[in-house]
């Protein structure tokens, strides 16, 4: 018996499971030093270390002497959790337990932007297919911009599992980096003068039954137009029913914790285990990381150009300070404090918060909506 | 190698797309409106 016989594992590295380590290091990385999303990204990033050791048994293999499949722990949690998309759901679960859609009430009119910031989907998917990439893959890319993981891994599982782990790394880096993505775009698009707006401030209380119904009336009427984005809504907006009954408090508060941690950590690590070097040192990586980077880009350009839109039409001192357009987008709360503190830059008095609130709740929607939408329209072209 | 027929497809889904979603939300909107009428807070 030799060296290689007794330590294999040496022999069969290859580079490419080095730099996927290396991957796995900086997103831990990241995740601790940056605190990017440290949630989901350490879990992936310290899979990414687990799937890409040679033989790894977090995988299935094949024994060599009998010839039959071994399970690997993480390729049956992509199976039942993945897969299925399960995770993703139960995830949205939580998620519309945190949501208070209160502040959409004071001030409903701020949903339209909820639409106009998922712009960045549709040209990113666009662009996408410019680049070659096969309309299901595209679908998947564009998804990013949605600026909300679960939707994207959601669609991604359904359309190109096999890019599962670059669009997820891509999702939710690019949410941490909000701060840093949405700021010069929105300054390179508007005027001083656009953003010294001052908007009238909403004080409304709205009523419990009408938070009871909203999630309800929003699941029937998503069933009956779309009925592919059924699960995508109908499952936040259950969490949501769970959260605004006022006789769960327990189940809320359970969706709200526990269930989110547990998904999460799964989702994380289960997703890594598609950060395989053979599927991820490619060109394509960095192409779907480029995309991402136009979806968010897109976005922001998307909700602010449409906030620009309506205030030609707006009579003075009703305008909408373009930057609320900018919250359109999933990433909550971090968009709206994004857009909040760029007010206060410009005018130490102008509280912008109230609205950018609302909007990123708009956008909460929007991003789901989008994701129902492309699951329903892709598969009519493919 | 582009292949138009893909990208034709990718714009008409976005031009749908986009014009659904805001279709959605002004659903939304009017749901919003109505409970809110027929559901005031006391």
């Amino acid at each position: 018996m030799n060296f290689q016989d007794l330590m294999p594992v040496l022999y069969d590295f290859t580079w490419k499971d080095f730099v996927m380590i290396a991957v796995g290091l900086t997103l831990i990385f990241l995740a601790i030093k940056k605190e990017y999303e440290p949630t989901l990204l350490l879990p992936m990033g310290f899979g990414a270390i687990l799937v890409n050791i040679p033989f790894t048994s977090a995988l299935t293999q094949i024994d060599p002497v009998t010839g039959k499949a071994i399970e690997g722990a993480l390729s049956v949690f992509f199976e039942a959790g993945i897969a299925t998309e399960v995770f993703p759901l139960l995830i949205f679960v939580a998620i519309g337990a945190m949501i208070d859609f209160s502040p959409l009430f004071k001030n409903p009119f701020l949903l339209l932007f909820g639409a106009a910031a998922q712009f960045g989907i549709f040209f990113t998917m666009f662009a996408a297919t410019l680049l070659g990439f096969p309309l299901h893959e595209a679908a998947s890319i564009g998804i990013i911009g949605a600026a909300d993981g679960p939707t994207s891994i959601f669609v991604a599982s359904r359309f190109a599992p096999e890019l599962l782990g670059p669009i997820s790394v891509a999702a939710y880096s690019y949410m941490a980096l909000v701060p840093i993505i949405q700021p010069p775009v929105i300054k390179a698009i508007t005027t001083r003068k656009e953003r010294l707006i001052r908007m009238e401030a909403q004080k409304k209380i709205v009523s419990r039954t009408a938070l009871i119904l909203f999630p309800i009336t929003v699941t029937i009427i998503a069933g009956i137009i779309a009925p592919s984005s059924l699960a995508l809504i109908g499952f936040l907006m259950f969490g949501n029913l769970i959260r605004e009954c006022g006789v769960l408090n327990k189940l809320s508060l359970a969706a709200q914790n526990e269930l989110a941690s547990l998904v999460t950590i799964l989702l994380g690590i289960t997703i890594a285990s598609t950060m395989t070097a053979d599927r991820f040192v490619r060109l394509d990586t960095l192409m779907i990381i480029g995309l991402g980077l136009v979806a968010f880009v897109f976005d922001t350009f998307g909700g602010v150009m449409f906030a620009k839109l309506i205030n030609v039409f707006l009579p003075k001192g009703k305008k909408i300070n373009p930057m609320i357009g900018a919250c359109g987008i999933s990433a909550f709360p971090m968009s709206a404090r994004v857009i909040h503190s760029m007010g206060l830059k410009e005018d130490k008095s102008n509280f912008l918060l109230m609205h950018a609130v609302s909007t990123n709740v708009g956008g909460q929607i929007g991003s789901v909506v989008a994701g129902g939408l492309i699951l329903s329209l892709v598969p009519l072209f493919i | 190698m582009i292949d138009y027929s893909i990208v034709n497809s990718a714009l008409l889904i976005s031009g749908i797309g986009m014009v659904g979603i805001f279709v959605f939300m002004m659903i939304f909107y009017f749901v919003i409106k109505l409970i809110d009428k027929f559901f005031p807070a006391k």
